[in-house]
């Protein structure tokens, strides 16, 4: 929970944060509280992640492209379809990943927060 | 000139007809032929058909001979063909030509050499296809062509002879126009200009209409009519028609109109139309009814009387002989039937020579089977295949003469005479003193015959009817024995050349003559009236006793039979009447009667007649009364005395009597003579008959002779270059390097060439000689045998032999065969193979190194052809591949198959690959999939040989794993980047939650570096495993480590079965462990003497899955109170629980210590 009135572009933006590695997700969910924003999630794969959107519409979403082994395509599209933003963050270089993958914009980790910030916001737009 | 037709017509006209000009020609033919096909113009539109008399066993150059003379197609018939206008056929050798239609047929001679005419044959032949086929007759001897061109005439056509003085040899043209039918005559050059014209004509009035022509030809027949009193008008109008067209031709008039118009105003036109219309036409049995009486009433009467000399039959105007044939049939059937064997002849007589040849030869086409019934077919006949030959017994009893009734005497004591369709030619007058003459030879009660349309009705003194119908008669009994005046010649000449030794005893006439009474008249005496010949005509009353026949044959001559005493005054007194019409009386003789002797004197008178000679004379014979026993005195007895005068009439009557004693041998002598001069009549026929052969022969001789001229003219221009062949062959084998030998079936050589010198130790006085007597420089012995085995399987032997001094050569033997197929030994030809062979040698081994390199490399390799489609590279073939090929690929036996039946769903880029460098012969050096092998290659693909062959080559290698391995390679980096990334993405998350507000720096280092340490132990752990899973006793051992350091390992027992967790579970599982012995160390059981921790698990099984339940119980160690709030390590428990086991923690703030109950699915 924010501690603090925040007033910042993502104050009280619903945010969905797909990210397998616990304690990435865990900072993520703090960093973005701090921005005022309404985490839902974190969620570590696919099946969670497609359960949560069946019954939350988040505004945006960040999406880390390989969950365990398991690659979040189906999720990307599922947000295309609900027209909710998202960003991507992954560890592979930009060239290794896959063609077919919805594009959007991407930042790599370890993540550069102040980047993912900005990213979030221009999403928003 | 003539023009020649450049176009000239070779298709039949429009109605399929077709005029047929026969050629027929002899010795001088070869050139005659040439100047007449020279000249000949092309486009007459008839089809030329050239006989000759061409030597049986010689091949005939005389369809080439004539080629060169002119444009029109020149053929010689060996077979059947079909007949063509402007085209000339010619005879082959030992054949005979006949038509059949429009066709044209050649066979074999029906007729024996030396009897063949076969000019006569094919113009018969066109006779009777064509009514309108011309006949050409030029130079040649013998007769052959004549009765051929005869059935041409009869059938209509048009016949042309040529000159004989134009012809080399004459006789052959001389023999048709004797006929008197031929049309034209002419010069070679004549002819063909006659020719061109006549079938001009032809063409014309071939195209005449119908309707027209008929009344016309009434119009003509009319005319005819008037101009020689003869009329046609019963004729059969299609002959008639005939005639007239041909006598158009002839006249080249093309308009009947204009035709009748000639026939009315030249008199020589109609006489030629009127000879033209009574052409003869006899055949067997004409008239069937009149046969039929004859047979049934006339014949067997003729057979209940035969005088001894035999049946006597005269056939008049017999022509061909059917008729006479036809009698002589009906004499034999009646002889067979009464059982009784009676001499038999019938006289065949005609002007024709040329029918009476073809009577004579006995030979009547097939036709003839319409007219003679099956049954005497067999018993007459020879079946000859085209035609009938009489049988000889039928053939004997025939006798064919040249003969004519109207100036020749007749034959005499005739039993019947026919005499058919020869009177309705003649005038009135003429046919009377036929039938006179007809009488005058037959035998009283003889029988005459006549044709249908005649009678001798007018003649009824002479003949009286014994069927009208059947126009049968029989002669009255005559006194007259004369022969009548005949009507073309005077009477003189001895009439009656035959026997005089008998004369049938017949009933004598009882009524005297005119001539006879006025004779009696002036002279009463007993008298004889006799003719020329002294034969009795008649007798007076009292005349009979001065006849005493003598014993011997019975004489009708008077001088013959009149008392012994006056024969030789008789005689002396007759020869002056008859022969020099003078009267005469002889003395008197004394006569010895019954009586008693008397005198007689005989007076001798010459009666009717003219010029020298009498018909008849009067014999009268005078009594002197009787003479007295010793009358004698009457005799001067003052000269003579009585005994010298008796003694010379004995004298006188001695000599009279032997005088007509060597009368009598004297006739009989002359009837010995006759018998002889008839026999050698008959012998003269055979010599006839066999020179008519000789002539035949010699006919064959002389064309061929004229052939062989020309032909030899050939030869000599083939020899010339048969030497010159025979100098290149020469020059070749001097040239030819080649050892040649010929050997005979025995082999023994016949030829060799130079070459063989030095392998066999011949030379050129050794041809003849067997070549297995000879040693030679091979090492092979066996030139017989394979000699002899080529002989007999004639098959070609091959062999390669080695020389004494090392050389090579190859043997080749092969079957001679001759032009004509024959074997007539064998060729051995030997060649110089040594440098070949060493050359053959060093390739095998360069090849064998090849080989052995390409299979020992471990490359696989190819050589493929490449299939094309439209241009495109759609498939290979493999040719050649190293043993290494199936190494690399896993294909065994991929020769001659192509890679798409080998490995259907090979690549396309192979293909185009193949295709693009068979096509640019550019190299390529390149690493390519083949999926369908499981294989990844390494190949370099170059042309082989010309780019037509479409060849490439390949050397390859499997570099599968190589590229498998590299791929993975590129794997572990990424995913190695990828983890270090995550790694130090969850350093960085580790730095920034590691704060605290009181914390100091060292505090947050310790703490940094102890979760950072915990997840690396994990690590550890897991990449001890390949990153597959992690231990979780030996796990949570290695974190516990840290804090069990020596003395106090005891404080902690861990117990719990052995489980695997996941990689991130492990994780998960270390940072838990991590942070809550991380807390028990600082605040917990293991911070203070005392206090003991235990952590236990257990496995758990429920609904749905395994789950582990991991117990942490703290104990002994300072009291614990729950905080208020949460710190980072225990929401990273709860955290890690949920998120990295998605499990659930339980905690148990127990006053006693910490208890926790975590609980986590496993697989």
């Amino acid at each position: 929970m924010p501690d603090k009135k925040n007033t910042g572009p993502l104050a009280g933006r619903r945010v969905l944060i797909v990210e397998d590695e616990m304690l990435v997700a865990m900072d993520l969910q703090e960093q973005l509280e701090t921005e005022g924003c309404i985490i839902i999630g974190p969620v570590a794969n696919v099946k969670s992640a497609l359960e949560v959107l069946s019954e939350h519409h988040p505004d945006v979403a960040t999406l880390d492209l390989n969950l365990n082994g398991e690659t979040s395509a189906a999720i990307a599209n599922a947000l295309t379809e609900m027209s909710v933003p998202f960003l991507l963050t992954t560890g592979y270089s930009e060239e290794q990943i896959d063609d077919q993958f919805p594009k959007a914009p991407w930042v790599n980790k370890p993540v550069n927060m102040a980047e993912l910030l900005e990213k979030l916001v221009a999403l928003l737009k | 000139m003539i023009p020649h037709a450049k176009n000239a017509v070779t298709s039949l006209p429009s109605d399929g007809y077709l005029t047929i000009c026969a050629i027929g020609a002899s010795a001088g033919g070869v050139e005659a032929l040439r100047s007449l096909f020279g000249q000949l113009p092309l486009d007459l539109g008839m089809a030329y058909v050239v006989i000759l008399h061409l030597a049986p066993e010689h091949p005939s150059a005389m369809a080439e001979i004539l080629s060169a003379c002119t444009e029109m197609p020149v053929r010689q018939v060996d077979d059947t063909t079909q007949l063509n206008p402007n085209c000339v056929y010619v005879i082959p050798p030992d054949r005979e030509l006949i038509i059949d239609g429009n066709s044209l047929a050649a066979r074999a001679f029906s007729e024996p050499r030396g009897q063949r005419a076969p000019i006569d044959m094919f113009f018969r032949s066109v006779a009777a296809a064509r009514c309108d086929g011309m006949a050409v007759v030029l130079t040649g001897s013998g007769s052959d062509g004549s009765s051929g061109a005869r059935a041409i005439h009869e059938a209509g056509g048009v016949v042309f002879a040529q000159d004989p003085q134009d012809a080399e040899f004459p006789a052959m043209p001389q023999s048709v126009i004797a006929t008197g039918i031929v049309n034209f005559v002419a010069t070679i050059g004549g002819l063909v200009e006659r020719l061109a014209e006549v079938a001009r004509s032809q063409m014309e009035v071939r195209s005449l209409d119908a309707d027209r022509q008929a009344s016309d030809l009434r119009k003509i027949v009319e005319l005819l009519r008037t101009k020689t009193g003869h009329d046609f008008a019963n004729y059969k109008r299609a002959t008639v028609m005939r005639r007239v067209l041909r006598r158009m031709q002839v006249c080249r008039v093309t308009n009947m109109d204009d035709y009748a118009e000639l026939v009315r105003t030249t008199p020589e036109e109609a006489q030629a139309l009127f000879d033209d219309l009574l052409i003869s036409v006899t055949h067997f049995f004409r008239d069937e009814h009149a046969f039929e009486v004859l047979s049934k009433r006339i014949i067997p009467l003729l057979f209940e009387d035969v005088a001894e000399e035999g049946l006597r039959i005269w056939s008049v105007g017999c022509a061909t002989g059917e008729e006479a044939y036809s009698l002589g049939i009906l004499l034999l059937e009646e002889a067979a039937r009464q059982k009784v064997h009676v001499p038999m002849q019938i006289f065949a007589s005609d002007l024709d020579e040329g029918a009476l040849a073809k009577a004579r030869e006995g030979r009547f086409p097939r036709s003839i089977e319409a007219d003679v019934t099956e049954e005497r077919l067999q018993q007459f006949f020879i079946d000859e295949g085209s035609h009938y030959r009489v049988r000889k017994e039928l053939r004997d009893i025939v006798l064919f003469a040249s003969h004519s009734v109207l100036k020749d005497p007749p034959f005499l004591r005739m039993d019947l005479i026919t005499c058919r369709n020869l009177l309705i030619y003649l005038e009135r007058s003429l046919q009377e003193q036929l039938i006179n003459v007809f009488h005058y030879g037959l035998r009283s009660d003889g029988c005459l015959f006549v044709g249908s349309a005649e009678t001798a009705d007018a003649s009824s003194d002479l003949f009286t009817a014994i069927d009208r119908d059947a126009r049968l008669y029989r002669a009255r009994p005559r006194a007259r024995r004369h022969m009548p005046a005949l009507p073309h010649v005077p009477i003189g000449h001895d009439l009656n050349p035959t026997t005089t030794h008998q004369i049938p005893v017949r009933k004598r006439p009882e009524e005297p003559t005119l001539q006879h009474a006025k004779a009696l008249e002036q002279s009463a005496p007993p008298s004889v009236l006799v003719d020329d010949t002294y034969q009795f005509v008649h007798l007076s009353p009292n005349a009979g006793r001065f006849i005493l026949h003598t014993e011997g044959a019975f004489s009708p001559k008077l001088s013959d039979v009149v008392r012994p005493e006056l024969r030789l005054d008789l005689r002396i007194a007759l020869e002056h009447a008859i022969h020099k019409r003078t009267s005469s009386l002889t003395l008197a003789t004394a006569v010895d009667f019954d009586s008693g002797p008397r005198r007689i004197a005989i007076q001798c008178s010459p009666v009717s007649g003219n010029g020298n000679e009498a018909e008849q004379a009067l014999v009268v014979f005078l009594d002197a009364g009787p003479i007295a026993d010793g009358d004698e005195p009457e005799i001067d007895p003052a000269t003579v005395g009585a005994g010298e005068i008796r003694r010379l009439h004995g004298e006188l009557r001695a000599s009279q009597e032997s005088l007509v004693a060597s009368r009598a041998e004297h006739e009989i002598a002359i009837e010995d003579l006759r018998a002889a001069n008839e026999e050698l009549q008959s012998i003269n026929e055979e010599y006839r008959s066999t020179s008519e052969e000789l002539e035949t022969s010699k006919e064959e001789l002389q064309s061929m002779n004229e052939e062989l001229q020309t032909v030899n003219a050939e030869l000599k221009q083939k020899l010339e270059s048969i030497s010159t062949a025979h100098s290149d062959f020469q020059n070749l084998i001097a040239a030819s390097e080649v050892g040649t030998l010929f050997l005979d079936t025995d082999l023994r050589i016949r030829m060799f060439t130079p070459p063989m010198t030095e392998l066999f130790n011949i030379t050129e006085v050794d041809v003849g000689r067997a070549i297995t007597d000879f040693t030679s420089q091979l090492v092979y012995d066996s030139v017989e045998d394979d000699a002899q085995n080529v002989l007999a399987k004639l098959a070609p032997f091959e062999s390669e032999v080695q020389s004494r001094d090392g050389r090579w050569f190859i043997i080749r033997i092969r079957p001679y065969r001759t032009i004509e197929d024959k074997i007539n030994g064998v060729v051995f030809t030997f060649m110089d193979i040594t440098s070949r062979r060493d050359t053959e040698r060093r390739l095998e081994d360069s090849q064998t190194r090849y080989e052995t390199l390409f299979n020992s490399i471990d490359e696989g390799f190819s050589v493929v052809n490449v299939l094309y489609e439209d241009d495109r590279a759609v498939d290979f073939r493999f040719v050649e591949v190293n043993a290494a090929f199936e190494r690399q690929t896993g294909l065994p036996d991929v020769i001659g198959k192509t890679a798409r039946e080998l490995i259907p769903e090979h690549e396309e880029h192979w293909y185009d690959l193949h295709g693009r460098i068979a096509e640019s012969g550019e190299p390529e050096r390149f690493e390519a999939l083949a999926e369908a092998l499981g294989k990844y290659y390494d190949a370099y693909a170059f042309r082989v040989g010309t780019p037509e062959e479409h060849r490439v080559g390949m050397l390859f290698r499997d570099v599968s794993e190589r590229k498998e391995a590299e791929e993975q390679r590129e794997m572990l980096t990424a995913e190695l980047s990828h983890r270090v990334k995550n790694t130090l993405a969850v350093v960085q998350a580790l730095a920034r939650s590691s704060g605290g507000r009181d914390q100091t720096v060292q505090q947050y280092s310790e703490r940094l570096i102890g979760r950072i340490q915990a997840l690396a132990k994990a690590h550890d752990q897991l990449l001890s495993t390949q990153w597959q899973s992690a231990d979780l006793k030996t796990l949570i051992e290695s974190i516990f480590s840290a804090y069990g350091g020596p003395g106090r390992r005891d404080l902690i027992a861990v117990q719990g079965p052995v489980v695997q967790l996941t990689p991130k579970q492990g994780l998960g599982l270390a940072l838990v462990v991590h942070e809550l012995a991380t807390n028990a160390s600082k605040y917990g059981s293991l911070s203070q003497k005392g206090g003991h921790l235990s952590l236990s698990w257990s496995r758990e099984q429920t609904d749905q899955s395994e789950q582990v339940r991991l117990t942490w119980r703290e104990t002994g160690g300072p009291e614990v109170q729950e905080s208020a709030s949460e710190g980072f390590g225990t929401k990273l428990i709860r955290q890690a629980s949920n998120y990295e086991l998605e499990g659930t923690v339980d905690f148990r703030f127990n006053p006693s210590g910490l208890e926790a109950d975590i609980v986590f699915p496993i697989e």
